[in-house]
C-alpha cells in the first residue's frame, strides 16, 4: 500500500511515516500543501494523511484543487478542533477526521489501514 | 328876738320852707337858752340867713333831733346855762353825728371844758366870735363833712371793692379748686394710662426676646392671665408645607396638634362665633366655652393664615374691654409671630438642607482659604482621618484651587475606597483668591473595581484567546514528540534503557498536552454556550459515573435535595465544575481513605452545591487567591492550576458564585451556588 503524509510538522510526519513503514507500507512525505498536491497527483497513493493547517496551501484547499482527480482515501488531521469534526471533514471530501494530539500513533495507522482495506 | 314867739315863727317858717322844698338852705336846729348879747345876735342873724332853722325850746327836745333833719345844732347858751344838769345827761346821750356849735356868753373854763370833753362839739363860739369865724368853722365843717363823706364814700368803695375782691377771690378759689380737681383727675387718668402703657411696654419687651413660637404662646397666655385671670389661648397656624396645626397648652407645656380641617378664615375679628367654638370642640374633643378669634396678619407671606383663639368666660360688657386690651397688643404679636414663624421656617430649611447634605453618599467638605474645615457632611466623617493624615492633600488640591481659582481634581484613596476628589473654588465678586472651596469626593470604588475586573476579564479573555492559539501551536509539536517517542519505543523495544528514557519523554509530552487541553477548555468556557434549564440533582447523577475511580477509595455521602433543583446553566460546563470540585476533593485526601460529602440544597433563592473532604485543608491565607489561574497545590500529582479558575469563570458567567471554607488540618468544603430558575421550592 502506498501512503502519502502531508504535514508541515516534521516530527508528526516522521513518526507517522515510520509507524507506517513498520507495518510494511510505502510512505511518501510532503512538508507542505503545494508539494503534497504535486506528489498526490503524480503518485496516486492509496491513502493520504492530510493536515489542515499548513502555511502554504491548507488541507481543504488541496482537496479542492484535486477535485475529481483523486481516488485515495483521505484522513484529515488537525489540532484545531474548533470548526472541524467528522461531518465537516466528510463534506470536504475526506473519509476520516482525526484530531490531534494522537494518543497512540499505531492505533491511527491501524484505523487508516482498516479504512483502505475495508474498501 | 323874743323867745317863744319868734321860735314859733321860725318853726312855722321851717315847715313852710320844707314844704316848698327850698334846697339851697341846709336844715339845722337851734336852741336859744338864756341871754343873747349883741355880738351873738349878729351871729344868730347870720345863722338864720344861712340855714333853715327849726327852733327848739327845751333842752330835752335836743334828744329828739334826728341828724338827717338837722345837720347842725346851734346851741346858744346864756351866762348861767350850766346850772341846768340836763346838759350832763344830754351830753351822755347825744349822738356825735350831729354837729354842735355852741354860742356861749363866756368861756367859763371849768364848765366849758367839761362840756367840750363830753360832747366834742364842732365849735364853741364866745361873745367875741365874729361871723367870719363862724363861716370859717362852717366851711371847715363842711369840708370835713365833705371829707368824711368822701372818706365814707371811699370807704364804701373800698368796702365794695373788698367785697368784689372777696367774691373774685372766692371765684378764683373755686376755679383753683376746680382746676385742682381737674388736674387730680387728669393725674389719675395719666397714672392709669402710664400704668397701661407700662404693661404694654413690658409685654412688647418680653415679646422681643421670643424666638420660638411656643414661647410666644406662653407669653400671650401669661398676659391674658395677668389681666383676666382665666382664659385659654390657642395659636392656629397654617404654614402650607405641613398642613394646618394648632399650638396649645397641655398640662403646663406647649403641644402641637395637627388638624385635618381648616378653621374659619377671615381678616376680621370674630367675637363668640359659634363656628369657632364648634371647630375647636371638634378638634380637641371637649366642650368649649365662648371663643374670640383674633386673626393675626402675617406680613411674611400672604398665604400664611394665623389665628389666635381665646376661650374665655367673660360677660358681654367685659368682652369689649378685653378686645381693646388685646387690640393694643396685636401688632407686636404679629411682629413677634412673623419672627417665630421665620425662625420655624429657618429651622426647617436648615434641617432640610442638613438632611439633604448628609444624605448625599459622596463625602463633601468645605474648606476656607486657611485650610480650615468649615462644613462637611456625614459621609465625610468616614474618611476625615485619612484626609487629615494626607499632608499633600491640602497643599496640592486646596492651595492650587484657591490660588488659581480653578477646579482641581486628584485621586484619593481611603482604605478600601477609591475617590476622585474634585475641588471647586467659591468665588465672590472678582477677588483674586477664592474665599473657600468645596471638595467633592466622588466614590469611584465600584468603577475602579469594575475597571479592574474588566481589565482582568480582558486579560483573561486575551489569555484565553492566547491560550487557545498557543495551545494549538503547541499541540502540533507535542503530537510529534509523542508520536515519535511511540515509534522509537516500538523500533528499539529491545534496548531497555533507551525504551525507559523514551517513555519518560513521552510522559512529559503527554502531561504537556493535558495542560494544553485544560488551557483550551479554559479559553473556551461559557462564551456563547447555550443555557438550559436542568435539575442540579440530575446533573450530579450524570457526573458521578465519571468519578467512580477517583471516589471509590473514600467513604461517600451523597445528599441530594428532595425536590427538583432547577437552574439555568450550560450543562457540560457545569458538569465540568462538579467534576473538578469532586476530583480535587478526592485528590486532596490522597491515598488514605477519607470522608467525601457531596450535598445539594436550596438556600434563600439559590441552589447550593458543596463538596466536603477530610483532607489536609487549605490555609486561609490562600483565600480567594486559590481561584487565580496557575495556582495549584497539586504540582506533584499533576495539577494544572486551571481547574478552579475555570470553574469560577463558568459559575460566575451563569450568575452564581463559588467559594470554600477551610482550615488547615480540618479538611475543606468547596461550594458553588446558582440562582434558582422557576418553581423550585
Amino acid at each position: 500500500m502506498k501512503i502519502l503524509v502531508i504535514d508541515d510538522e516534521e516530527l508528526v510526519r516522521k513518526s507517522l511515516a515510520r509507524a507506517c513503514r513498520a507495518r510494511g507500507f510505502q510512505v511518501l512525505e510532503a512538508s507542505g500543501g503545494a508539494e503534497g498536491q504535486e506528489l498526490w497527483e503524480n503518485e496516486s497513493p492509496d491513502l493520504v494523511f492530510l493536515d489542515v493547517l499548513m502555511p502554504d496551501l491548507n488541507g481543504p484547499k488541496v482537496i479542492e484543487n484535486l477535485q475529481g482527480k483523486i481516488t485515495s482515501k483521505i484522513v484529515l488531521m488537525s489540532a484545531y478542533t474548533g470548526g472541524y469534526d467528522l461531518n465537516k471533514a466528510k463534506s470536504l471530501g475526506a473519509d476520516l477526521f482525526i484530531p490531534k494530539p494522537f494518543e497512540n500513533i499505531f492505533e491511527i495507522v491501524q484505523v487508516a489501514e482498516a479504512l483502505v482495506v475495508g474498501k | 328876738m323874743d323867745g317863744p314867739a319868734s321860735s314859733l315863727k321860725l318853726i312855722v317858717k321851717f315847715y313852710d320852707d320844707t314844704k316848698s322844698l327850698k334846697v339851697n338852705k341846709e336844715a339845722a336846729a337851734i336852741l336859744i337858752n338864756g341871754d343873747v348879747s349883741p355880738s351873738k345876735k349878729k351871729l344868730l342873724d347870720h345863722i338864720y340867713g344861712l340855714f333853715e332853722l327849726s327852733e327848739i325850746k327845751e333842752p330835752q327836745q335836743l334828744l329828739n333831733i334826728h341828724p338827717l333833719t338837722s345837720k347842725y345844732v346851734f346851741v346858744s347858751l346864756g351866762a348861767n346855762f350850766l346850772k341846768n344838769n340836763i346838759w350832763e345827761e344830754w351830753s351822755k346821750k347825744s349822738s356825735r353825728a350831729m354837729r354842735y356849735i355852741f354860742l356861749l356868753e363866756s368861756f367859763d373854763s371849768k364848765e366849758v371844758a367839761s362840756l367840750i370833753n363830753n360832747l366834742e362839739p364842732l365849735a364853741v363860739l364866745g361873745p367875741n366870735s365874729t361871723v367870719q369865724e363862724l363861716n370859717e368853722i362852717l366851711n371847715m365843717s363842711r369840708e370835713s363833712a365833705r371829707d368824711s363823706v368822701k372818706s365814707r364814700e371811699t370807704l364804701e368803695k373800698v368796702k365794695q371793692q373788698n367785697r368784689q375782691l372777696e367774691i373774685l377771690n372766692q371765684n378764683l378759689e373755686a376755679l383753683v379748686r376746680d382746676r385742682t380737681r381737674d388736674i387730680e383727675v387728669s393725674k389719675n387718668q395719666i397714672e392709669l394710662k402710664v400704668k397701661k402703657v407700662r404693661q404694654l411696654v413690658s409685654f412688647v419687651k418680653s415679646l422681643s426676646t421670643v424666638r420660638k413660637i411656643e414661647d410666644l404662646l406662653t407669653i400671650i397666655r401669661n398676659e391674658i392671665k395677668k389681666a383676666y385671670g382665666k382664659g385659654e389661648a390657642f395659636l392656629a397656624c397654617d404654614t402650607g408645607e405641613y398642613g394646618p396645626w394648632i399650638l396649645h397648652f397641655q398640662r403646663g407645656e406647649t403641644a402641637t396638634v395637627q388638624t385635618k380641617n381648616r378653621w374659619n378664615t377671615g381678616v376680621k375679628l370674630r367675637i363668640n362665633d359659634r363656628k369657632d367654638q364648634q371647630y375647636l370642640a371638634n378638634t380637641f374633643s371637649r366642650p368649649f366655652g365662648r371663643v374670640v378669634a383674633f386673626p393675626l396678619q402675617s406680613k411674611a407671606t400672604d398665604s400664611r393664615d394665623v389665628v389666635l383663639f381665646v376661650e374665655h368666660q367673660l360677660s358681654l360688657e367685659q368682652v369689649d374691654a378685653f378686645i381693646d386690651y388685646m387690640g393694643e397688643r396685636l401688632q407686636s404679636l404679629s411682629l413677634a409671630l412673623d419672627r417665630s414663624l421665620l425662625e420655624v421656617d429657618l429651622k426647617r430649611a436648615s434641617f432640610l438642607w442638613e438632611s439633604t447634605f448628609d444624605s448625599i453618599d459622596d463625602p463633601i467638605a468645605i474648606y476656607n482659604k486657611d485650610h480650615e474645615l468649615i462644613r462637611s457632611n456625614k459621609a465625610f466623617s468616614e474618611i476625615i482621618e485619612t484626609v487629615q493624615k494626607d499632608k499633600s492633600f491640602s497643599s496640592e488640591l486646596i492651595d492650587t484651587c484657591i490660588e488659581k481659582r480653578v477646579s482641581v481634581s486628584r485621586s484619593f484613596r481611603a482604605e478600601q475606597r477609591f475617590f476622585d476628589a474634585h475641588c471647586d473654588p467659591i468665588l465672590f465678586h472678582d477677588d483674586d483668591r477664592a474665599s473657600s472651596v468645596v471638595v467633592h469626593f466622588v466614590d469611584v470604588t465600584n468603577y475602579k473595581n469594575l475597571q479592574s475586573t474588566m481589565i482582568q476579564n480582558e486579560k483573561m479573555s486575551a489569555v484565553g484567546h492566547l491560550a487557545g492559539n498557543i495551545a494549538h501551536e503547541l499541540n502540533n509539536p507535542l503530537t510529534g514528540i509523542r508520536s515519535l517517542c511511540q515509534v522509537l519505543i516500538a523500533e528499539h523495544s529491545r534496548r531497555e534503557q533507551v525504551v525507559n528514557d523514551l517513555k519518560e519523554v513521552e510522559k512529559a509530552a503527554s502531561r504537556s498536552q493535558k495542560i494544553i487541553n485544560n488551557l483550551l477548555s479554559f479559553s473556551q468556557s461559557a462564551t456563547g454556550s447555550e443555557l438550559k434549564r436542568v435539575d442540579l440533582n440530575q446533573l450530579l447523577q450524570m457526573t458521578l459515573p465519571l468519578l467512580k475511580s477517583v471516589t471509590s477509595e473514600h467513604r461517600r455521602h451523597f445528599k441530594f435535595h428532595e425536590k427538583e433543583v432547577l437552574v439555568k446553566v450550560e450543562p457540560h460546563l457545569t458538569q465540568q465544575v462538579i467534576f473538578n470540585l469532586i476530583n480535587n476533593a478526592c485528590q486532596a485526601m490522597g491515598q488514605e481513605p477519607g470522608d467525601l460529602e457531596v450535598k445539594i440544597c436550596v438556600q434563600d433563592n439559590f441552589a447550593k452545591f458543596s463538596v466536603r473532604d477530610s483532607g489536609p485543608g487549605v490555609s486561609e491565607e490562600l483565600g480567594s487567591g486559590i481561584f487565580e489561574p496557575f495556582v495549584t497545590t497539586k504540582s506533584k500529582v499533576g495539577g494544572t492550576g486551571l481547574g478552579l479558575s475555570m470553574s469560577q469563570r463558568v459559575i460566575r458567567s451563569m450568575g452564581g458564585e463559588i467559594g470554600f471554607d477551610s482550615k488547615l488540618g480540618k479538611g475543606a468544603c468547596f461550594w458553588f451556588q446558582l440562582p434558582l430558575d422557576g418553581e423550585t421550592q
